[in-house]
This record gives structure tokens, sequence and C-alpha cells, in this order.
């Protein structure tokens, strides 16, 4: 993953730039989440002491408590579905993933994401897809065997190159 | 030792031991306390620190509620009752007066300024710190992040137990102890409570709004009588002050800067008694002995 793309945020965070303004880097949030997946980022300037996800470490589980107890309102606390965490978007990289590469038919994505079905889908009954309805919580990336899952943060305009497309939406849901 | 001196190291210790613990015992489910110093959620009550909450309206954003009224309190607290803050919750505050206190048993007694120039220095100092305080916030308005927070004291000491909880490496603690130990390093080198004095950003707004409070109306200060005050030539009171205030005011020690330690009120206790705790006024006097 590229070392230039900005911090994966906790769910509900505002766009990154009202996010560093808003965010009075207080570490509530970082110590409500029963899974430790948020951590306060060291160094300096305007991410000293924020919060952020680190899916290879500990992805985030969305169980949804950290949006309530930010002060600033730089997590909106009326964020409680995790449909809605808004984190940022997996990718599937073609040159990595087994169903890509070499055949082998590996399921572990799609069966770990908590919102099965609609953020991942199996194309064509068999292979992992993402789709627009993913938030970024990062699990697949954690659980993928071979590395073969990014997750880039919804601040970031771009994309991986090698990344399989995302889909729509199954049903036509937003 | 005093029962308000006792009671103040108590708050004191209870605030660095709770702090310390805090990320562990939240961990285990309990969540009436909960943060750090920058915003707090103390059962029920929120309480912020009125800098972080300023730089973020100052940067143009709505703070939710938690944040606005945390700093509300911790202004109204301040406005009633003076710096509490700093001599009774504050963990630096706490660490730099131990040090003050071990240094003073070796270097005092100092020769105590003359009380107009003191008065000046006082005046000076606050400037100074006001100075500081509004370049930070322009800073913040124009960098677009709250700047200031490097300097709260308070906020990022309460903030280490979290990073050795979340488990940052020894670098990463290293480099945030940095400034805290550099500065206490530099009070115990001179002797002075510098920080305090010439930097806090906290200590500005606190100040501000302790001096609001209109000099009849109720509120907790620092008294003193000059028809008990029995001191000719020496100044107790002033030598104790940490911070080199002159508390032998009619109004007692100027609000701005006094944080309500007490220490003067000891070293006055033994000397006649002219300085006392006033909530009121004019208190009832008492009856003559």
């Amino acid at each position: 993953m590229s070392l230039l793309l900005p911090p994966l945020r906790p769910p509900g965070a505002a766009a990154e730039e009202d996010f560093l303004r808003q965010c009075v880097r207080c570490g509530q949030c970082v110590t409500v989440c029963p899974h430790k997946s948020l951590e306060l980022m060291g160094g300096i300037g305007s991410s000293r002491r924020t919060p952020r996800v680190v899916p290879r470490e500990t992805p985030c589980y969305l169980c949804m408590k950290c949006p309530p107890v930010c002060p600033s309102g730089a997590l909106n606390a009326a964020v409680t579905d995790m449909a809605h965490a808004g984190m940022g978007r997996a990718y599937i990289l073609k040159d990595r993933c087994h169903n890509y590469t070499n055949g082998v038919m590996c399921m572990t994505c799609y069966d770990r994401c908590p919102l099965r079905g609609s953020a991942v889908v199996l194309s064509d009954g068999v292979t992992p897809a993402i789709t627009r309805a993913c938030v970024g919580c990062g699990i697949c990336e954690y659980v993928c065997p071979v590395k073969a899952v990014e997750v880039w943060p919804a601040s970031s305009r771009r994309r991986p190159l090698n990344a399989v497309p995302t889909l729509d939406v199954p049903g036509g849901g937003v | 030792m005093k029962w308000y001196t006792l009671a103040r190291r108590c708050a004191q210790l209870s605030v660095l031991v709770v702090f310390c613990m805090l990320p562990w015992i939240n961990g285990a489910g309990f969540g009436q306390i909960r943060g750090s110093l920058f915003s707090l959620h103390f059962f029920g009550l929120p309480f912020a620190d009125p800098v972080a909450a300023l730089q973020v309206a100052a940067e143009g954003m709505m703070t939710a509620g938690a944040l606005l009224w945390g700093a509300v309190c911790s202004l109204i607290l301040a406005l009633l009752l003076g710096r509490v803050f700093c001599s009774w919750v504050c963990p630096y505050g706490f660490l730099s007066e131990l040090l003050y206190s071990l240094a003073g048993r070796r270097i005092r007694p100092k020769a105590v300024a003359k009380r107009e120039t003191a008065a000046t220095q006082h005046a000076v100092a606050f400037a100074a710190k006001g100075c500081l305080f509004l370049a930070g916030l322009s800073l913040a308005i124009f960098l677009e992040y709250p700047v200031l927070n490097v300097l709260g004291m308070p906020g990022e000491l309460s903030l280490i137990p979290v990073l050795v909880w979340q488990g940052a490496g020894a670098l990463f603690l290293l480099w945030a102890l940095a400034l805290p130990a550099a500065a206490l390093v530099l009070e115990a080198i001179s002797g002075k409570r510098l920080w305090c004095r010439y930097v806090c950003p906290q200590s500005v707004l606190l100040g501000a709004a302790a001096r609001c409070l209109p000099a009849k109306a109720p509120g907790l200060r620092i008294g003193w009588t000059a028809t008990q005050c029995s001191c000719r030539g020496e100044v107790p009171c002033r030598a104790a002050c940490p911070l080199q205030l002159n508390p032998r005011r009619p109004d007692g020690p100027e609000r701005r800067d006094c944080t309500v330690c007490g220490e003067c009120l000891r070293a006055c206790e033994s000397r006649g008694g002219a300085l006392g705790w006033r909530v009121f006024h004019r208190q009832a006097e008492r009856p003559e002995e």
C-alpha cells in the first residue's frame, strides 16, 4: 500500500480536511473501541494524534461505538448504521488474488465481510467482487491470505491500478 | 499540612493516577470517565479544553455539543472558582509544582522583587502568553488544524497513557514526552514555573475568564484583610507563592494569575492570618479578640 495515502479514518468521519479541522485529538474514540482498532497517529503536523485504522494490524469491526462519543463532531454521532460508515473502499488486486491469478477458489473476504451480499458479492457465483456499498472497514484486507485486498480511504480520489472493477450494489441500492 | 493543601495534593495525585489507568479502566468496560484533558466526559458532565474548542471554532467549524458545553463548563468553573484547574487538576502543574518545591529546598530564600516590578512582570508575562496564544490561533486558522494542541500540556500528558495502551513504540513515546520533559528541565534549572507563567495557552483563557468576575460578585478568591496584616517589611506570603504573586492587595492576589493553590495562606497562617478564603466580597467581620 502506498505510504502517500491519507490515513483511514474511523466510521462516520467527516471529509479529511474537515476532519483535521474538527478533531480535537482527545482520544475518546480510541479508548472506546472494544477491538483496539484505532490508534493515535504520531509524527508532527496536521495528522498528529488523530485516530486511524490500520487494517493489516487490526481492522474496524464496525461496532459503531466511536461516532457517538466524539465530542467535536469530527465523527458524525448520527452515523450508527454500519452501512453508512463511509471510511473508504476495498479493492481486490487482480495480480494477487487467488481467484484471478491461479484459479484457486477463495472466498475468505466474502465470508468475513460484515456487509456480505451487498459490499462483497460473488460475480458469476464464484468470484468475490467489491461493490459501491463497501464502507472500507478493512476486515477483508485483514483476513486475505495473500494480501490481495487493499482498503483506500474515502479521502483518496485515486484507486489502485490493478484493482478489480467496483460493481454496482446488487438490487440497485445506494 | 493544612487541610486545603492535603485536599489539593490528593486531587492532583488522583487525577494523575486516574489518567494513568484510564485506558485500561475504559477497556474493562467502565465508561463514566473517558477522554483526556482535551475533552473529558466525567459522569455525564462534559469538560473540554477551551483552547481546543476555540481553535475548532476559529477554523470555521461548528463543534458538536459536548465540546462546546465542555469548554463553557471549564470557563464557568474558572469564572467562579478561579484557576483551580491549574493547581488542583493539571498534571503538568502538579509535576512542575513538585519540582519547584524540591528545588526550593535547595536555593530559596530568594530576594523578592519589588511589588511594582512584580506587578509589571506579571502583566508582561500574561501579554507574552496572550501573544503566543493569538499567534497559535492565527496559525490554526491558516494551517486549518488545531496547532496549539501541541502546547496543550495537560491534554498532551493525559494522552500519554493512551499511547502506552495502544502499544506505541519507545521512540514514539520518547518523542511525545520530549516537550514536557524539556519544559520541566528548564524549570528545574531556572527555579521558576516558566511554562505556567509564560507559555501555557490554557491559562490565558482560564485566566481571562477568572479575571472577568466582577469584584463584588460571589466567587472563590483569596482575600486580604489589611487590618490583620502584621508583617512589616517582610512578605512571607509573596515568598511562598510559587508564581511570585502579591497577595497583599485589597482584592487579594490578581485573579488572572492566581491558581488558588493556598500556599500564601499557609505562610500567613502563623503570622496573624490576614489572608483567608473568601466567597463573598465582604465577609462578615469576625469578632475582635
